[in-house]
């Protein structure tokens, strides 16, 4: 039978792609999961693999073509009957996981702004994907439709009892009721951090790099602000342990997972810096996905550290090594590089004493972290050399004041300063 | 209270209406001395005379039109239509002068009155005696219809169109005559015009139908509860200005819906009504609304067989009702 | 044919305008279509057919005597109390009873109404119940044989009672403004159901209304069927030869209610007893015999003879069975569109 093949979903965010080049000819035989097509987000360029063996039939784009995501760029030959790709679109801004502004400001932020209240407070979201793909894929009444959007469920998980299989009214009361009874682990939500199976190697990207940063810089109203801290106590606790940790944990551990958890810390009192910016609406986030920008050799990416929060300093920097070391080899998988909630970009490696970074649309907060240098510094009104590092921290003024992102950053500066008041509930 | 047939609800309106208020007359073909073709009138010329009930010569252009006349030097007419199929002559005025005397007066003239209609099939009436043609007023902004199922609504609605501002087409059920009875009270009662009656309460679909029809429906009913299938039922009584709330609220409740209507399928009543469930709570729906109603041919045959074949009765509500669960 | 209220003179038949034959098939007819609907009274009561019946038993002769001598494409516009017109027309019986029992062999396929008897091949229209609808509609078939330059008439038939409906109006106009080939037969027998004719029309004589428009109206005794049938035939020859048409009121009587369920106690039992008097079965026989064309037995042997027809076409209808519940699909259009069959 005749296989369509689709645009398969690209990334949170992401409604279409370009397509690069085609990886099979028409005419050629094809093996499952080979490489079909390449195709260039303004995110990633992704290899679209085939589901299933069969020969490539048509080509319906050329390269070079603009594609939405769902759309049908190929016909497959394969053989027996299988199931066709599902289509849905992926609504970037449906309204689905924000609140009001004015509602906001008095909602707790650390709130995460759910489907509903409870899923919600369980943080979890819709699999909206897979309530289209259900409403698509299966007969169904209005009423059965209205019902699925309503409570967030995949028709197909339901066996129908209607004429020929239809999911009745009935069907899904029932499903509903013994989702409640079956409580917390519901078949039809995710959770934020699940990731799929899935491995898409990367490859480059710099023109789309560009017209990100082109976009980002000239839609958001950028303004820098800088600061500077005296690393003097970490840079000690640092040269003593560092070696330590290396042999007892394998990591060589730098200055940027404690400007992470300051980071964190400082959000306590500073929320808005943790967001997103959709429409019109400020996503106040909950949990710190972290982009940590990494220069490779001719690109930059951002890797995003999930839940720092939730990890150690040990952890987070075993696991940005190991994203950078990806990034190297172009293995990042799409969910590696989205979700973030706020970034840090590290000039300093390079040398850099000060920049004004591009804040990565639609986060609202970027941190330039530079060069350690020794600098004459005034302590106990005696002047003194300490190992100074100069922020350079750029937000998005459409949402954040001039003086909240001041605060919030002399906020982080001085966890910074003063380790000891917090380190050990990091390590 | 007393049990009373639809008929004798009517003569009593009449009645009390008459007694009630002086500029209540009636006018209409064998109504005096006779008492009506079906006695509807039976008594009323011994007890008002006849300036206050009139036989009227065979004109029903003028019965209608007369009538409007009347009403506008301040009188309550109350015609008669002997049958349904008769009223053809009288559309002119029905349609022209009746339904739109307020409008076009810019409402400085206003026809308050009655037109009753007896309608109707299965009564062996053929081609010509059993029609309703309730669709064309139905149709006709200006008018209310009503077409009650039951003595104390045949009684409260008849009451309500005297007494109200506005022109009423008035149907009257032949077959319902004097096949239903029930008690109704003593005093003085009217049954609102505009608002349906919910005659059972129910959660898997909503049966709406009027006339004689909500027997025929009532007796589907009966048969579909016993098979499991919980039907809420509605009267309408009121055919315009129809009561969309309490049908459509009934359908967002069950999600189904089957409309049962005497007359032929196209064009009429319940297309309008199926027509507004899905513009309205089209998201509320579990499956097709469907109809049980005439043939589409004219109404009605007269050879028994075709008769039967022709009109809706509880066996087609019970088929169609299932075909909905099932689907 | 100007003055009203003509009355029998004393019998001889150059007056009559018929031969012996003629009267005796004139006779014939009336007295067949008086056997038949006091049978199909009879069946009625017995209950072997459904609807109710419309007896014209009384005022046979206002049909019978206009009928006799049309040509078969000449058309009987009917009410529904004509079936001395069908008879008359030669309409077979089992289609008359056919009609009645609403059976497989009834013109209409048992789609109308018992009395609404018609039959194409007569030219008789199957009539609508809608008062006075074929006297407009035959008007139109008199305007189409004008149009056509046919030299056939119409016959309307209508109580008086239809005379009151606004139609009935506009037609009878405009038959005298194009003097259409058409004979109006107002049988007035008094009573609309239950309505007098003095509160069906201010004026005495119906005949009357033809003033209004222009053409000839004459009032007469519809109980002599002779006279019946010499007044329309004279008037029938006027509108062939185009000269228009003619209002013929016929006073008349029907003995039994408006139909079989109606007691009919609105009127005086003296008033039926006298008009009972003016049997037109009756005076026709004695006209008849009075001029030595009939004779009892020769009576008798008729009757007895009627009687088998009657027998046999009723024997007919009774074998005949329904038609099928899916008739009522069939001609509701021609067969160039479908009627819209819904599965229940
Ligand atoms: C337009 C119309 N109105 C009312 C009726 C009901 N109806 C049937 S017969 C009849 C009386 C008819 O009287 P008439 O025309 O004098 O004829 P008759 O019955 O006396 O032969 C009435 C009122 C009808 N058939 N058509």
């Amino acid at each position: 039978m005749e296989y369509k093949v689709i645009v398969p979903p690209l990334g949170e965010s992401v409604v279409e792609g370009t397509i690069v080049k085609w990886l099979k000819n028409e005419g050629d035989p094809v093996k499952v999961d080979d490489p079909l097509v390449e195709v260039m987000t303004d995110k990633i360029n992704v290899e679209i693999p085939s589901p299933h063996d069969g020969v490539m039939k048509k080509h319906l784009v050329a390269p070079e073509t603009v594609v939405e995501v769902g759309a049908e760029i190929a016909v497959m030959e394969v053989e027996g009957e299988v199931e066709q790709a599902r289509t849905f679109q992926v609504k970037p801004d449906d309204g689905r996981e924000r609140i009001p502004k004015e509602q906001e400001l008095k909602a707790p932020p650390e709130e995460f702004v759910g489907t509903t209240e409870h899923h919600a407070h369980m943080g979890i979201h819709a699999d909206e994907a897979a309530i289209e793909g259900g409403i698509k894929a299966v007969k169904s009444s209005p009423v059965v439709r209205r019902l699925a959007r309503e409570h967030f469920i995949d028709l197909r998980k339901l066996s129908g009892t209607g004429k020929s299989g239809r999911v009745s009214k009935a069907d899904v009361l029932k499903y509903i009721e013994m989702r409640h009874s079956v409580d917390i682990v519901r078949p039809d939500f995710v959770f934020p951090t699940a990731e799929p199976e899935e491995i898409i190697p990367i490859t480059g990207i710099r023109k789309v790099i560009a017209e990100h940063m082109v976009r980002s810089a000239f839609t958001i109203p950028h303004v820098t602000t800088f600061d500077e801290a005296d690393m003097s106590a970490l840079v000690s606790w640092r040269r003593r342990n560092v070696d330590k940790i290396e042999t007892l944990h394998g990591v060589r551990i730098t200055y940027l997972p404690f400007i992470a958890k300051a980071i964190i810390f400082a959000a306590r009192d500073f929320p808005w810096m943790n967001a997103t910016f959709e429409g019109d609406n400020l996503h106040v986030k909950k949990y710190f996905n972290i982009g940590m920008a990494v220069a490779r050799k001719n690109s930059l990416i951002v890797p995003v550290v999930k839940h720092c929060e939730q990890k150690s300093l040990l952890e987070i920097a075993r696991e940005m090594r190991e994203l950078g070391d990806k990034a190297e080899a172009d293995t990042l998988k799409i969910e590696e590089i989205t979700g973030g909630t706020i970034s840090i970009t590290n000039a300093g490696v390079m040398g850099a004493l000060g920049s004004t970074p591009i804040i990565a649309a639609p986060q609202v907060a970027i941190l330039g972290v530079h060069k350690i240098v020794e600098k004459p510094v005034v302590r106990d009104g005696e002047i003194v050399v300490g190992p100074i590092l100069n922020f350079g921290l750029s937000f998005d003024h459409r949402v954040i004041d001039g003086g909240y992102a001041v605060q919030f950053l002399r906020k982080m500066i001085e966890f910074l300063e003063d380790p000891d008041s917090w380190l050990l509930s990091v390590i | 209270m007393k049990k009373v047939t639809y008929i004798e609800a009517i003569t009593q309106a009449l009645y009390e209406e008459m007694e009630r208020d002086e500029k209540v007359f009636l006018i209409g073909q064998d109504i005096g001395l006779y008492g009506g073709v079906f006695k509807a009138t039976k008594g009323l010329m011994d007890r008002f005379g006849a300036e206050r009930v009139i036989d009227a010569p065979i004109s029903e252009v003028y019965i209608a039109g007369g009538s409007v006349g009347a009403a506008l030097v301040g009188l309550k007419p109350v015609a008669e239509i002997q049958f349904a199929d008769f009223i053809t002559p009288s559309m002119d005025q029905i349609i022209q002068q009746m339904a739109k005397m307020r409008y076009r007066t810019g409402g400085s003239w206003t026809c308050p009155m009655t037109i009753r209609v007896c309608c109707g099939g299965e009564v062996g009436g053929g081609l010509y005696h059993s029609q309703i043609n309730e669709q064309w007023f139905f149709s006709q902004p200006g008018l209310i219809v009503v077409l009650p199922s039951t003595p104390y609504d045949a009684k409260g609605l008849l009451k309500s169109a005297i007494r109200g501002n506005d022109p009423v087409i008035y149907f009257e059920h032949k077959r319902l005559y004097r096949s239903v009875k029930e008690e109704i009270p003593d005093e003085d009662f009217t049954v609102p015009i505009g608002k349906a009656a919910i005659r059972k309460e129910g959660k898997d679909i909503t049966l709406v139908a009027y006339g004689l029809m909500c027997q025929k429906t009532m007796e589907a009913i009966e048969t579909l509860e016993k098979d499991g299938i919980s039907c809420e039922f509605i009267d309408m009584r009121t055919l315009r200005p129809w009561d969309r709330e309490t049908i459509l609220e009934s359908v967002k409740k069950t999600s189904r819906a089957v409309l049962v209507q005497e007359n032929s399928k196209t064009g009429g009543v319940m297309a309008e009504v199926s027509a507004t469930i899905t513009e309205e709570v089209f998201d509320y729906l579990d499956a097709p609304i469907s109809r049980v109603c005439g043939l589409d041919v004219p109404m009605l045959p007269f050879a028994p067989p075709m008769e039967h074949f022709f009109l809706p009765n509880a066996e087609k509500i019970v088929r169609v009702v299932k075909k909905v669960m099932e689907y | 044919m100007a003055e009203k209220k003509q009355t029998a003179k004393k019998p001889s038949l150059k007056q009559v305008g018929l031969s012996e034959q003629g009267l005796m098939d004139l006779y014939t007819n009336l007295l067949k279509t008086r056997l038949l609907d006091e049978r199909l009274r009879k069946l009625f009561r017995q209950g072997r057919y459904a609807g109710t019946y419309f007896s014209a038993v009384g005022q046979e002769a206002t049909t019978v005597g206009p009928t006799y001598g049309l040509r078969d494409e000449d058309i009987i516009a009917p009410s529904h109390r004509e079936i001395g017109a069908s008879v008359t027309k030669g309409v077979p019986l089992d289609v008359i009873i056919g009609q009645v029992y609403a059976r497989r062999n009834s013109p209409d396929k048992g789609k109308s109404h018992p009395c609404h008897y018609g039959y194409r091949a007569r030219g008789v229209i199957t009539p609508a119940s809608t008062l006075a609808g074929q006297t407009i509609v035959g008007t139109g078939c008199a305007m189409g044989f004008k149009i056509l330059k046919k030299d056939n008439v119409v016959v309307a038939f209508f109580g008086e009672g239809s005379t009151s409906r606004g139609g009935w109006h506009e037609a009878l106009n405009y038959a005298g403004i194009h003097k259409l080939p058409i004979v109006y037969i107002c049988q007035n027998n008094l009573w609309a159901e239950s309505v007098p004719a003095t509160l069906q029309a201010g004026i005495r004589d119906f005949a009357d209304r033809a003033k209004a428009y222009g053409f000839p109206g004459v009032t007469i005794d519809g109980n002599d069927v002779v006279l019946m049938h010499r007044t329309a035939a004279e008037a029938i020859e006027r509108a062939r030869k185009g000269k228009g048409p003619t209002l013929i009121e016929c006073k008349t009587y029907r003995w039994y209610g408006h139909s079989e369920i109606d007691p009919a106690d609105y009127r005086q039992a003296e008033e039926l007893e006298n008009w009972k008097k003016k049997d037109p079965v009756l005076r026709a026989e004695k006209f008849m015999m009075d001029l030595g064309i009939l004779t009892t037995p020769k009576r008798e042997a008729l009757v007895e003879q009627i009687d088998q027809e009657i027998d046999a076409a009723v024997q007919v209808c009774e074998k005949e069975k329904y038609v099928e519940p899916e008739e009522a699909y069939n001609d509701v259009y021609s067969e160039d569109f479908p009627v819209w069959r819904d599965e229940y």
